[in-house]
């Protein structure tokens, strides 16, 4: 053979192992997501089968479809009050958290005053703080103030556990706006909070939208303190769902409906917002 | 400082000095309420007898007699500390290999990519509640999925979270199969923030791809790498939830953990006092293992704000 054709054989060859190498790829790929996802495939086919076919063979690729538990879930009565308490109560912990949130990480990148290493620990350990070992002194806290069952005491408890993480996530996206803008403003003559408002929010919008999915989802999803602090009236979707697991028998059937109800607006909100979440902490990330 | 120019109107060096501490009232006052009062009010607790079920009864000092009580406990106490230490190791080091693994898989230009991410990232997203309860019903001995699969190869069912042996693995894959994808997206997140021209001109130097990422990818992501470590040891360290609901601390204490003991003592045997106890101990474990972490945030922080 000349040295063309090898040459020309070569370059065939490198093309075709190419293929081979990303068809390996999706492959594995699929193979890992697949796995991942197995136990959410098995809970949404339980959910949605009668309850002699799943103990029968609970693994199932095909299947006739009920929506029996469902229907039984949700006529339940007090259903309607408990997804308005998750919904209240992880709507308005979002905006606390992120507000709040952003206007710490701004503080604490624009200002160095007295105190500022302590304020710093301070916020820093409380995200290491267990929330169990905090539990018992919260929960005789909330109970003299007769907040006990009510969701003002689960925001506060959420928002206050949830804000460290986040002004630490935040303060890498303030810290990646250059300070001349803020400086311009001020000697147009906006106050300290109106540079805030105005010019820094919407410069870390994305970090923003990261830090509003992280906080929504954290508490939407949160069981502990629910669990404690809340009886009948403020009651959360996470306890309710625990609550199908009893001493003598799990209704599994109405679990996974009801499990499945409650991880819907979670995944919609990851499918939706992923991109936002990774390019958001890897806006965070440039800091260090 | 930098804005020497407005330095010189009178009155803004003062709104310097004073705007910091507005604005962080909030958080500061909702910290001290909600996280620091608790927090000295439970290390006030662990010295007293209190059972919140008979309030009549009061609160009786009785020094350390709690403290004695949970230390000496070989029952119980001991046990669990145990049982804690195993799950915190293997479940920080298998979600950091995993998550790591995964994102330098992933950290890559192809079709599909934003959808592959999104599903793997879900389950970290979802309730612990649920993916709780989700691998308690895949590990049932009677009808879960594992014992399904497992007899494709033929081999017997296991009562898995009923045995000594098992339940702890089952509560472990459990939480690493939550939290691992947390670890992913933060990887992925850091690995995609390296600038591109730095791997080009690793590439013209002829790197190879295991060389790019022990020389190039690794140092520049450690600080992320250790964040999410820090984080996954603090998380694992107290785990409560998937303990409550997959196995309840049993079979024979064999899944109890210092958390599931803390909730234990306190909401169940309404010994607060002992429960206290516990938690203080937590937070000083947790804080003794965070501490060189929490000092290197500090002075990046501070570095920041200079």
């Amino acid at each position: 053979m000349n040295r063309n054709g090898s040459k020309h054989f070569a370059i065939r060859w490198t093309r075709g192992a190419r293929i081979t190498r990303r068809t390996l790829f999706y492959i594995v790929i699929t193979i890992i997501t697949a796995l991942f996802l197995l136990p959410f495939w098995i809970i949404l086919t339980t959910s949605l089968r009668s309850r002699v076919e799943t103990f029968n063979d609970v693994v199932v690729l095909f299947f006739k479809p009920t929506i029996e538990h469902y229907v039984r879930v949700l006529a339940e009565e007090n259903f309607p009050r408990y997804f308005f308490n998750s919904f209240i109560i992880a709507s308005s912990v979002t905006v606390l958290v992120s507000y709040l949130g952003a206007l710490t990480a701004f503080t604490l990148t624009r200002f160095l005053f007295k105190g500022y290493r302590m304020v710093a620990i301070g916020i820093i350990t409380a995200r290491m703080f267990p929330p169990i070992a905090l539990l018992p002194a919260f929960f005789l806290l909330a109970s003299r103030l007769h907040l006990l069952d009510t969701r003002a005491v689960v925001i506060f408890a959420h928002t206050a556990y949830g804000l460290p993480f986040i002004v630490f996530m935040m303060i890498g996206f303030f810290y990646a706006v250059p300070r001349d803008l803020d400086e311009a403003a001020r000697i147009d003559g906006c106050s300290w909070f109106g540079v805030f408002n105005r010019v820094l929010l919407p410069n870390v919008a994305p970090g923003l939208a990261a830090a509003a999915i992280l906080s929504f989802v954290w508490s939407w999803n949160e069981f502990l303190f629910a669990l404690v602090l809340t009886r009948a009236t403020s009651k959360t979707l996470p306890v309710t769902v625990s609550e199908f697991l009893t001493f003598t028998q799990v209704d599994w059937q109405g679990l996974t409906s009801m499990g499945t109800i409650l991880i819907v607006p979670a995944v919609i909100i990851t499918i939706i917002a992923q991109k936002h979440l990774v390019r958001g902490l890897t806006a965070g990330a440039v800091k260090a | 400082m930098v804005v020497e120019e407005d330095d010189a109107v009178r009155g803004t060096r003062r709104q310097r000095r004073v705007t910091p501490y507005l604005m962080l009232a909030p958080l500061l006052l909702g910290l001290f309420l909600l996280v620091y009062y608790p927090l000295f009010a439970t290390i006030r607790l662990s010295f007293y007898r209190y059972a919140w079920n008979k309030p009549q009864a009061g609160m009786k000092y009785v020094g350390l007699t709690n403290y004695k009580r949970i230390f000496t406990d070989r029952q119980e106490f001991w046990p669990s500390m145990k049982n804690t230490g195993k799950f915190t190791a293997i479940s920080t080091s298998l979600c950091i290999l995993i998550g790591l693994g995964l994102a330098v898989f992933v950290d890559r230009e192809f079709r599909g990519k934003t959808v592959y991410v999104s599903l793997l990232l879900l389950p970290t997203m979802i309730a612990p509640v649920v993916s709780g309860l989700t691998w308690k019903f895949m590990f049932d001995g009677l009808f879960g999925a594992v014992n399904y699969f497992i007899g494709l190869f033929g081999m017997e069912p296991i009562a898995w979270l009923s045995s000594k042996k098992t339940a702890l693995g089952c509560v472990l894959v459990a939480d690493i199969w939550q939290y691992s994808p947390f670890v992913f997206l933060v990887m992925l997140a850091s690995l995609q923030a390296i600038p591109i021209d730095l791997f080009e001109a690793a590439k013209i130097d002829g790197a190879s791809g295991w060389r790019l990422f022990t020389r190039l990818k690794l140092p520049m992501i450690l600080p992320q790498l250790l964040l999410v470590g820090v984080i996954r040891l603090m998380d694992t360290f107290r785990i409560f939830d998937l303990i409550y609901l997959m196995t309840n601390g049993g079979p024979a204490g064999s899944t109890q953990t210092i958390g599931f003991l803390t909730y234990q003592r306190t909401f169940r045997h309404f010994k607060m006092g002992e429960g206290a106890v516990l938690a203080f101990f937590t937070l000083v474990a947790v804080l003794v293992m965070s501490w060189y972490f929490i000092k290197a945030l500090l002075e990046n922080a501070r570095g920041l704000a200079r």
